[in-house]
């Protein structure tokens, strides 16, 4: 009797939890992403303008965005986009000097003042509320003029800052060159995204400053912008500042952007990296995954997060629980304007072989046809992608960025919301298709490990290509 | 709707002006004065059991931010455990509290939210069930071996990455030189592997008894919340998580090492870009020495900026200022920059000669300190954007054990502080004869250019500071 009466608890409790489960499950999906509050306006010259007003602090976000980054170098002036980012940034006919400097003095701040994607160059800054004017002012006297204080030695100055940028940020760091070795191994030579955006500036030597003039001038007009504003501002006189500093500079003729060719299957490629200064390898698998606005990017996400979503997704939990072979896993994907890539990166645990992991992570990915993502795995991912897509926008920073961004890219502001919501339709058959699609054979397996080490890259036995810099750092 | 009409004719008015005439550009608008920063308005309150609990409303977005601060940090971490702090907290993190083994983390995938310990962002609607996660978190009472296992294998990693990373080990000498290798901030830059994998589950349990008290916790909740919702909400989560322990102290730092002159620390790491250390002992945070530190430092930056980057592109990045400590500790004046190895000497060079003019024959002109003084406020406005800024705020004047008032007074003082004061804390803070300076890259092409100029003494040494021939 008393065994019955347990049984019964047992199930009891369980029925709970199933209805509890069950009523959270619903409450999730029944919660949609709100978009941010915006208005939208274009100027005759054909710039447009975006305000997004939030009294709570007294700062504005000013982020004017132009639609022209890496993917539009020319073949042979590699990086030429990112040296134009630094002669803008040197300042205007008026406001002399430069403009992080200037934007400094009014109490402005920023994450990095400017950035150049693949596919987007912005101009950033979050100002006190009584300095917008004196921004607008300021953006649009380097807009009308963008490059008076190019002269041959700031030239020759920024042309030696870009180096060191790059220099600092990529092949200074452990492994950093991974990322543009991988995107010029997935995308063949001649592709818009088969290189990334700093280059070691070889093929700008020779550059004057004629030559960065007539390589720039096409693409930072007004027609070619978008000028986000978002935070504690009025909005009737900010258009009236706009309309007053923008509308007679001429409007630019119209951009003509680079295409992103279709891509010919090309087989697995293996890569070994060596760097001396790794304390532990790695192992990067990567395929070309998809752009922006296309269909397959939720479901690419949403793939990412059944694979090492916290502690659930089917890699995390084989290599790290399970088996205790990994100290991290992740599988993201990230996208560019008309093309994406979807990684795995494993970091093994001391010891573990790498031909290991990789035959671990193919038969996960092969399962994926006989074992669907289930109901639940789908739901992390909507409430996940859900919380991140209004999370991430607190910030005023942040909230202007992302309606420039939209707006360039898809001619919407506040396209991320569609995305996010889209979520809650995916079915499990969407993933399971955007993995057999994507997760093929066509791909690039990265070995990365520490100088010397070559015993110990995934699979010795199959042909690779050492694609380690001859500059490699070394270890003290 | 007077003033809705108002603004429309002002709006008008000002349009017409503009179009009306040929721009000049020339012409740059004169701003208004700066609105007045004020605190946010924080609700607190003490439950019974001692937690204290802090509020701060923002609904620009529906986004809820809780913070937990905690009378214990990586600080706390015993000599030979560097690591033990990271590896509690992992461990409440992925324990199993109740039966069914990840029902924590399954909750919090459920609605979509990363929750540990001491940190959630998410959004108004999931604050509750956030919440609950986090308290069933922190008032655990009893250790987990399984998930201590499996976070120092996560922990020892991260030390493997940090000892991987170029400006971690200059960074961790310049600390270690400033306030001694025995101090707690020091030895929580670089946990080691072989400390990480001596961390028992005893040590966790001792670990977690001393420190773990409602009395010695604050809980900030900051965003699109009312302070009675979420009072209320903290009562039914943290109402019952008992403890009898006090507030712990804060672990001791040994005196300063004594330094006899300015000597150049040199680490051989070949590589492309060369790590530049340069600085001293900073004061302690006192809202009047603050705001002038401040100022210096941002003037300093800016001359910095100038010479070492636009003017003669000798780095990419680069920064002078004060990494504050509790008001009882000392900071640190320290500036940092990232160069190419065969331009060091003129770097040190470039810079030092700067200091020293700042110091004795340029002193930080009025339109340079008005200049920094926008800059920091404008700074100030912006480093409350959004609930995870003000939480983050407010946890560091909790740790810091001071009050909003201390912004209030900042902002006051450095409103009002007069380019002499800036001087005068120049000559004070400037000790060219007493430098740390730690420079991290290639020895070969380094070391023959930096003796050439003869700046100081130069000591070669390995990461941990020892000297080598």
């Amino acid at each position: 009797m008393r065994r019955a009466l347990h049984s019964l608890r047992r199930h009891l409790r369980l029925i709970v939890c199933l209805l509890l489960l069950a009523g959270v499950t619903a409450d999730v999906r029944s919660q949609q992403v709100q978009p941010l509050a915006f208005t939208r306006f274009t100027l005759p010259n054909g710039m447009n303008v975006i305000f997004n007003v939030d009294h709570t602090t007294p700062v504005v976000a000013v982020n004017l965005a132009y639609h022209v980054g890496a993917k539009d170098d020319p073949p042979n002036q590699r990086g030429v986009t990112h040296l134009c980012e630094h002669a803008i940034a040197l300042g205007s006919h008026n406001a002399d000097q430069p403009f992080q400097t200037f934007y400094r003095s009014i109490g402005g701040t920023s994450t990095r003042w400017a950035e150049t994607t693949d596919d987007v160059t912005s101009f950033y800054v979050l100002i006190p509320s009584n300095q917008l004017e004196t921004a607008l002012w300021a953006e649009s006297d380097r807009m009308a003029a963008p490059f008076t204080r190019l002269t041959p030695e700031r030239l020759s100055t920024i042309r030696a800052l870009v180096a060191q940028e790059r220099q600092q940020n990529v092949e200074n760091a452990t492994f950093g060159v991974s990322r543009e070795l991988t995107l010029a191994a997935l995308f063949p030579a001649g592709h818009p995204y088969h290189i990334e955006t700093a280059v070691a500036g070889a093929e700008l030597s020779n550059l004057t400053t004629a030559d960065l003039r007539a390589a720039c001038a096409t693409f930072y007009t007004p027609s070619n912008a978008v000028l986000s504003l978002s935070g504690d501002f009025d909005p009737q006189r900010a258009k009236a500042w706009i309309a007053g500093y923008f509308a007679t500079i001429p409007a630019g003729v119209p951009v003509v952007h680079r295409r992103a060719p279709p891509i010919a299957p090309t087989g697995e490629r293996r890569l070994v990296l060596e760097d001396r200064r790794a304390a532990q390898p790695q192992l990067h698998l990567d395929w070309i995954g998809a752009g922006y606005t296309s269909p397959d990017r939720v479901a690419l996400m949403a793939l990412g997060s059944l694979l090492s979503g916290n502690r659930f997704g089917r890699l995390s939990k084989l290599l790290i629980d399970e088996r205790q072979l990994a100290a991290g896993v992740s599988a993201v994907h990230y996208d560019f304007e008309n093309a994406g890539v979807f990684e795995i990166n494993v970091l093994p645990r001391p010891g573990v072989s790498l031909s290991t992991i990789e035959s671990l992570v193919d038969s996960v990915i092969a399962g994926l046809a006989t074992s669907p993502p289930t109901a639940e795995e789908i739901e992390r991912f909507y409430a996940a992608n859900r919380v991140t897509a209004t999370v991430s926008l607190q910030t005023k920073l942040a909230r202007a960025d992302t309606l420039s961004h939209d707006e360039l890219l898809t001619g919407d502001p506040v396209f991320y919301v569609a995305q996010a919501n889209e979520a809650r339709r995916l079915t499990s058959a969407e993933v399971q298709r955007a993995a057999s699609k994507y997760l093929t054979s066509n791909r690039v397996v990265m070995s990365l490990v520490q100088a010397g080490q070559l015993g110990s890259i995934s699979k010795p036995d199959l042909p690779f290509v050492n694609v380690t810099p001859p500059r490699a750092p070394a270890r003290p | 709707m007077r003033q809705l009409s108002l603004a429309c004719v002002i709006s008008l008015l000002t349009a017409s002006t503009l179009h009306g005439q040929t721009l000049d550009r020339s012409r740059r608008p004169v701003a208004k004065p700066a609105a007045v920063f004020h605190f946010p308005t924080v609700v607190s309150d003490t439950l019974p059991n001692g937690l204290d609990v802090r509020v701060v409303e923002d609904h620009s977005v529906p986004v809820v931010a809780v913070r937990v601060v905690l009378g214990v940090d990586s600080t706390y971490d015993p000599p030979g455990k560097e690591g033990l702090y990271a590896v509690t907290m992992g461990m409440l993190r992925d324990a199993s509290a109740t039966p069914g083994g990840d029902s924590l983390a399954r909750a919090a995938a459920v609605i979509g939210t990363t929750v540990t310990p001491t940190s959630l962002t998410t959004t108004s609607h999931s604050f509750a069930a956030a919440l609950s996660i986090m308290g069933r978190m922190l008032t655990a009472s009893s250790v987990d071996s399984a998930a201590i296992e499996r976070r120092k294998i996560i922990q020892a990693a991260a030390a493997r990455r940090i000892a991987q990373t170029p400006s971690s080990l200059p960074r961790h000498l310049f600390y270690q030189l400033l306030y001694g290798a025995g101090d707690p901030f020091t030895r929580s830059l670089v946990p080691t592997e072989a400390g990480v994998q001596s961390i028992t589950a005893a040590d966790v349990q001792r670990f977690h008894d001393q420190f773990f008290s409602p009395v010695a916790t604050t809980l900030v909740i900051t965003g699109d919340i009312t302070p009675s919702a979420a009072l209320g909400e903290a009562r039914k989560v943290f109402g019952k998580w008992g403890s009898k322990r006090g507030r712990s102290q804060a672990a001791e730092s040994p005196s300063l090492p004594v330094r006899e002159t300015t000597v150049i620390h040199l680490i051989d790491a070949p590589g492309q870009q060369a790590y530049v250390y340069v600085g001293g002992v900073g004061p302690r945070r006192l809202p009047r020495d603050a705001a002038a530190a401040d100022l210096l430092g941002a003037v300093a930056t800016t001359r910095m900026q100038q010479e070492l980057r636009d003017k003669r592109a000798l780095m990419y990045s680069g920064a002078i200022g004060f990494t504050w400590r509790r008001p009882t500790q000392p900071s640190a004046f320290v500036g940092s920059a990232v160069a190419d190895p065969r331009k060091v000497d003129s770097v040190l060079v470039t810079w030092l000669g700067m200091l020293r003019v700042l110091r004795d024959s340029q002193p930080a002109a009025a339109p340079e300190i008005d200049a920094g003084r926008r800059g920091r406020m404008g700074n100030l406005a912006a480093r409350f954007d959004g609930a995870d800024s003000v939480a983050t705020r407010l946890v560091e004047l909790v740790r810091d054990g001071l009050t909003p008032a201390y912004y209030t007074d900042w902002t006051a003082q450095l409103t009002s502080m007069p380019p002499g004061d800036v001087a005068a804390a120049a000559r004070r803070l400037i000790d060219l004869d007493h430098l740390i300076v730690v420079v991290s890259g290639d020895r070969r092409v380094i070391e023959p250019a930096l003796r050439t100029v003869g700046l100081a003494p130069i000591v070669v040494v390995d990461a941990e500071g020892r000297q080598k021939p």
